[in-house]
């Protein structure tokens, strides 16, 4: 409760807040002689704003009472009833104000702090199209949707998760375009999670993961305001997490790791030819090492003889057997991957020249690997940036498939696609069919994902991911 | 059925799927440096005894990057058994890697193993997992087959090799005949009639060096056939007879014909006697058709051939399409001739049918074969036939008229 001695306020306050030692509280008198005590956290607000806004008007104004608000030139405000409910706004940029007297008070949000200014997206790139990017900042994300989307149409909805860290969550769609049943279930998950921390939306990912035992996510997230817009205009939802500068959409389909947001702006038929790469990409990087050893070790009659001569010459006098080497290779491989990403970048790429070229020569010269190998698993590797959102899944996969290539050869190695076949084609993702438009098969759904047919003849949404009542694209939404 | 929980399910999917992956009976990983991959293999026979040669790569002397210490590119490991199976497993005790067949390009086959039948070794060519079916079968020309495999006279880095490619190679000829284990066997175990296989043969050659001096080198050539009736060797065709074999059962398909030119006619031209041009077929197709005249048998062999005339005589005035007519036929008497060289030979020196005429009778007269199927090589060597050749010149190349006869027009 609030009392009406400002004393006794200062006293609560500060015991409410365990004696923070970034809480400012000043007391100063008006005009007309009445107390007014405030208080906020240091580096939270703007104090040009504190000082013009709101301590003058209140220090010249004559008649002080129920009528505050009158007196402030600040809208974001809310009264406070219990000491209590002020902590959330004081956390996020309030002020708060007592007056001697009066048993209610006030937050003024005039919340600043210093933040990351929005930049060029850094690891979804693209030639052509919008190049800003999220930042950590909710707010500034926000802005940056509404911006592309000038629609009453869309809708910010707010969550706070984490009973410590009481993170900001923001679910965002375009209402005449979601489905509403995934919106439900979407909402009903989020009420599930009980956790008191929420750094980043990975997080979350992990709480409303339709199965977190699998390595294919049924969440996707972008770095990037135009892809998120996009994704909503065909039904998606967003999830904008304060504090990370990624943001989950969902539901997420398998083809959606082929697409870049470049699909969207460039030529049609350029467009195609790419997603057909990546598809390729995709294929080569996890089952290149364990085809090229199941064909060493089992079927060295479907080699060509000279290229199987060609093998022979560089096997002789390898001291390792061949899978040891094919798993030595990938985790040389992997090894060189972590070291170049967590360095700072400027030795990042001395590591990466040393390793790829100084190493892996070294290592044919020295009769430790052979040729061939090593290309097998660098083209793997290669393949493996080209689709970077399925990272996670290629690499697990790809020493899985060796393991199995290493005992029984290829009749394993389709054991083994057969099996992830199996898993990717019973997974849903808050109830999509996570294979759509493959399986179940959608010609409409073909033409805009594994093609890309030119926009103008793309006027249907996903029939999948959108009401049934799903209008053509050129119509107009109410 | 009793409904499973979630764990059972996943036991029995577990379980499943291992035994799918152990009980299948795959063969267990071989490492490339335990294998001795085997190019060309050559059965021979020694007494009562089969020697199998195996011609090997060895992969230190076929390296081409490194400088490899002079080592040979190949090696022949020989083994010495009473059937092929033996001798391969004995090639093991005096060699250290596993023979591995599945890229052996060729199989050359010695003389004497045919001459003494060749029923009771080939059935390893089918039986065995290792051999492929597209495996070149060839014989050796009265040699030895080991004999003939150490020569390397063409630019592939091992003989094995150079055999094969040669055999491929020279497809274009028409005077050998590349036949593989597949069609090999087709024939083989037909009731009536033999095989033509092909040969591959040792000979001298002249060739040219740096001094200067004529000198003369070793070559192998697959020019001919080898004529097998009953499973046994009973001949030769020379490379000329084979033409004449291969434009018979349709696989002649590109090769030079080389004919007379047409004799000297004031009329449509100004040829002098005995000059020969060529001419290079690109498409023929063998139509062979039997019919009963009289209650007696009576084969059709009809050609049609295309291709382009590639030289002639000088004073040939090719914008004449009276004398490319003539052209013409003296190409079809020349095939004519051919054909029937081959046929003459094969009913009359060696008394086989080598053609598949039995079958097409078969087909035909379906009834009349019951009755004629034991009396069929009299029937055969007595065949009445007719040659029908259509061919046609349809390309002349870039000139159409000799210097001479130019001149002789602008005179």
């Amino acid at each position: 409760m609030i009392s009406e001695d400002i004393i006794i306020n200062k006293i609560n306050i500060k015991e409410l807040f365990n004696n923070t030692s970034d809480l400012v509280l000043y007391e100063f008198k008006t005009v007309s002689e009445i107390s007014i005590l405030i208080g906020y956290i240091d580096g939270m607000i703007d104090t040009d704003i504190l000082n013009s806004d709101l301590i003058k008007p209140l220090k010249e104004s004559k008649k002080i009472g129920q009528s505050i608000i009158s007196e402030v030139y600040i809208s974001k405000y809310k009264e406070i009833k219990d000491l209590k409910q002020a902590i959330r706004p004081i956390s996020t940029g309030g002020v708060i104000v007592f007056i001697d007297g009066i048993d209610s008070s006030y937050t003024f949000n005039i919340g600043q702090w210093s933040k990351r200014s929005i930049d060029i997206a850094q690891n979804e790139t693209s030639i052509r199209g919008p190049q800003e990017a999220f930042i950590e900042d909710i707010g500034v994300n926000k802005t940056l949707i509404r911006r592309k989307v000038k629609s009453n149409n869309l809708v910010f909805e707010d969550y706070t998760l984490g009973n410590v860290t009481n993170t900001d969550i923001s679910l965002v769609y375009i209402k005449t375009i979601v489905k509403m049943e995934v919106l439900e279930e979407l909402k009903s998950r989020l009420q599930r999670i009980k956790t008191d921390k929420i750094i980043d939306s990975g997080n979350i990912e992990q709480y409303i993961d339709d199965d977190i035992s699998r390595i294919f996510a049924s969440l996707s997230y972008t770095e990037r305001p135009d892809i998120l817009v996009g994704k909503m205009s065909e039904g998606h939802i967003g999830v904008l997490c304060d504090g990370s500068p990624n943001v989950l959409t969902l539901p997420k389909l398998f083809i959606e790791n082929f697409h870049t947001s470049e699909d969207q702006y460039i030529r049609p038929q350029y467009a195609t030819f790419l997603r057909i790469i990546r598809l390729i990409a995709f294929v080569i990087s996890f089952t290149f090492p364990s085809v090229y050893l199941s064909l060493i070790l089992f079927h060295q009659e479907m080699i060509p003889t000279d290229l199987l001569i060609s093998i022979a010459t560089q096997r002789e006098g390898v001291p390792l057997s061949s899978p040891f080497e094919v798993i030595m290779m990938i985790l040389f491989f992997e090894l060189l991957k972590e070291s170049a990403i967590r360095l700072p970048k400027s030795i990042g790429q001395a590591v990466t020249l040393v390793g790829g070229l100084v190493i892996g020569q070294a290592a044919i010269d020295a009769r430790i690997v052979t040729a061939t190998l090593v290309i097998a698993v660098a083209v793997s590797g290669m393949a493996e940036f080209v689709v970077p959102k399925l990272r996670e899944m290629i690499t697990i996969y790809r020493i899985l498939l060796v393991l199995i290539a290493s005992v029984s050869g290829l009749y394993g190695v389709s054991l083994g696609l057969v099996m992830i076949g199996v898993q990717l084609t019973s997974m849903k993702s808050f109830g999509i069919p996570y294979m759509w438009p493959i399986a179940p098969f959608d010609r409409q759904g073909m033409k805009d994902n594994i093609l890309k047919f030119p926009m103008p003849s793309l006027n249907k949404r996903p029939n999948v991911l959108t009401p049934k009542k799903s209008r053509k694209r050129d119509e107009d939404i109410e | 059925m009793k409904t499973l929980n979630k764990s059972k399910k996943r036991l029995l999917v577990f379980i499943i799927i291992i035994s799918n992956i152990f009980l299948t009976s795959c063969k267990s990983a071989k490492e490339i440096d335990t294998l001795g991959i085997v190019v060309a293999v050559g059965f021979d026979l020694d007494g009562e005894d089969v020697i199998i040669t195996n011609e090997v790569i060895n992969p230190m002397g076929s390296s081409t990057s490194q400088q490899s210490s002079g080592q040979e590119s190949t090696k022949f490991v020989i083994g010495q058994g009473k059937t092929i199976e033996e001798a391969i497993l004995n090639t093991s005790l005096t060699f250290d890697r596993e023979l591995y067949y599945p890229h052996a390009h060729t199989i050359i086959v010695g003389e004497d193993l045919v001459k003494d039948g060749f029923d009771g070794y080939i059935d390893m060519l089918s039986r065995d997992k290792q051999l492929r079916e597209t495996t070149f079968l060839m014989v050796a020309k009265g040699a030895k087959a080991y004999e003939i495999m150490g020569i390397n006279s063409g630019l592939s880095n091992s003989p094995g090799r150079y055999l094969h490619d040669i055999t491929q190679e020279n497809m274009e000829t028409g005077k050998q005949r590349p036949l593989d284990i597949n069609r090999f066997l087709k024939y083989f175990y037909r009731k009536s009639g033999g095989v033509v296989l092909g040969v591959v043969e040792k000979r001298d050659k002249k060739t040219a060096n740096k001094d200067g001096k004529a000198d003369t080198i070793e070559v192998l050539s697959v020019e001919g056939g080898v004529v097998l009736k009953e499973k046994k060797l009973v001949g030769y065709f020379t490379g000329e007879e084979m033409m004449g074999f291969n434009f018979i059962v349709g696989e002649f398909q590109r090769g030079p014909i080389v004919f007379q030119t047409p004799e000297d006619d004031k009329d449509k031209g100004n040829f002098k006697k005995n000059h020969y041009s060529t001419f290079k077929v690109f498409k023929n197709k063998t139509t062979l058709d039997m019919e009963l005249k009289k209650d007696k048998l009576h084969l059709f062999i009809d050609l049609k051939l295309r291709g382009a005339l590639k030289a002639t005589q000088e004073g040939v005035d090719l914008n004449n399409p009276n004398i490319v007519k003539e052209m013409e036929k003296s190409i079809e008497k020349e095939i004519k001739r051919k054909i029937a060289t081959t046929l003459e030979k094969a009913q009359n020196e060696f008394n086989v049918d080598t053609f598949s005429i039995a079958e097409l009778t078969h087909r035909k007269y379906p009834e009349l074969w019951k009755e004629i199927e034991d009396q069929w090589p009299e029937i055969f060597k007595d065949l009445d036939y007719t040659i029908r050749v259509d061919a046609s010149i349809n390309d002349v190349g870039f000139i159409n008229t000799t210097k001479k006869t130019r001149e002789s027009i602008y005179e």
